[in-house]
């Protein structure tokens, strides 16, 4: 083993595994500053963590311009806001993906999300938007849960 | 300058585009995409109106202003 550890050096030094480069084959390093460029890079699971924050950081900006100055002022306090449904009452939009939307007379949960994934702040601003646009279309497709709590 | 913003995986994709004759490329397409994006079951909203107007569901491609959200169809979780 130990005649091969110079081999391995050798390897560590000129050979990276593809995952730090992304295009699929492994690179020579020429210098030291193409070394820490690679060494900058991320395996690709982080890539895609980092595509999944970058879309979610893209939708959190839509989402806060979309919302009215009290929502934003709820988000930003409680992580959630309230959408006042024509005819419906008041819910509460919860930051999760299923069963997150919140009827507090009933206790009730909604689930509605859209046919496509989209990232979670968009997913919140669909939903702000049917509900106070589009009430019928809500609930027509919705899932519910009913009454959350049993208290009092 | 009119903007359309179609929710999607990557957080939104943006199409914009004026009703000047320069323009009319761009709000063809535009045209094309709201159409079939309805079509498929897609709500569109008139959002950040400005003069405190309240958002405004849109179904008509000639009425919409400054910004739009389509939102994909929606469906029971």
């Amino acid at each position: 083993m130990q005649a091969l550890e110079p081999l391995v050096r050798l390897w560590r030094r000129v050979w990276r595994p593809r995952s730090l480069r992304g295009d699929g084959w492994p690179i020579a390093l020429a210098g030291a500053g193409e070394e820490a460029a690679a060494n900058a890079a991320v395996p690709a699971t982080d890539w895609a963590a980092a595509r999944s924050r970058a879309s979610e950081a893209r939708a959190r900006k839509l989402l806060c311009r979309t919302l009215s100055a009290s929502q934003l002022q709820e988000l930003q306090t409680h992580g959630c806001f309230a959408v006042e449904a024509p005819g419906r009452g008041r819910f509460y939009i919860l930051p999760q993906t299923s069963f997150n939307v919140f009827h507090p007379q009933t206790g009730n949960l909604y689930c509605c999300t859209t046919e496509i994934f989209v990232p979670l702040s968009d997913l919140m601003v669909a939903q702000k938007l049917v509900l106070e646009n589009d009430p019928d279309r809500f609930f027509a497709v919705a899932n519910c849960r009913p009454k959350l709590f049993a208290g009092p | 300058m009119k903007t359309l913003r179609i929710l999607d995986s990557s957080g939104d994709r943006v199409f914009t585009f004026d009703e000047s004759a320069a323009g009319l490329r761009a709000q063809r397409e535009a045209k094309a995409l709201f159409t079939r994006m309805l079509s498929h079951g897609a709500t569109a909203f008139k959002v950040n109106r400005g003069d405190g107007k309240p958002d405004e569901k849109v179904t008509d491609f000639s009425a919409l202003e400054n910004e739009t959200i389509v939102v994909p169809r929606v469906v029971g979780g």
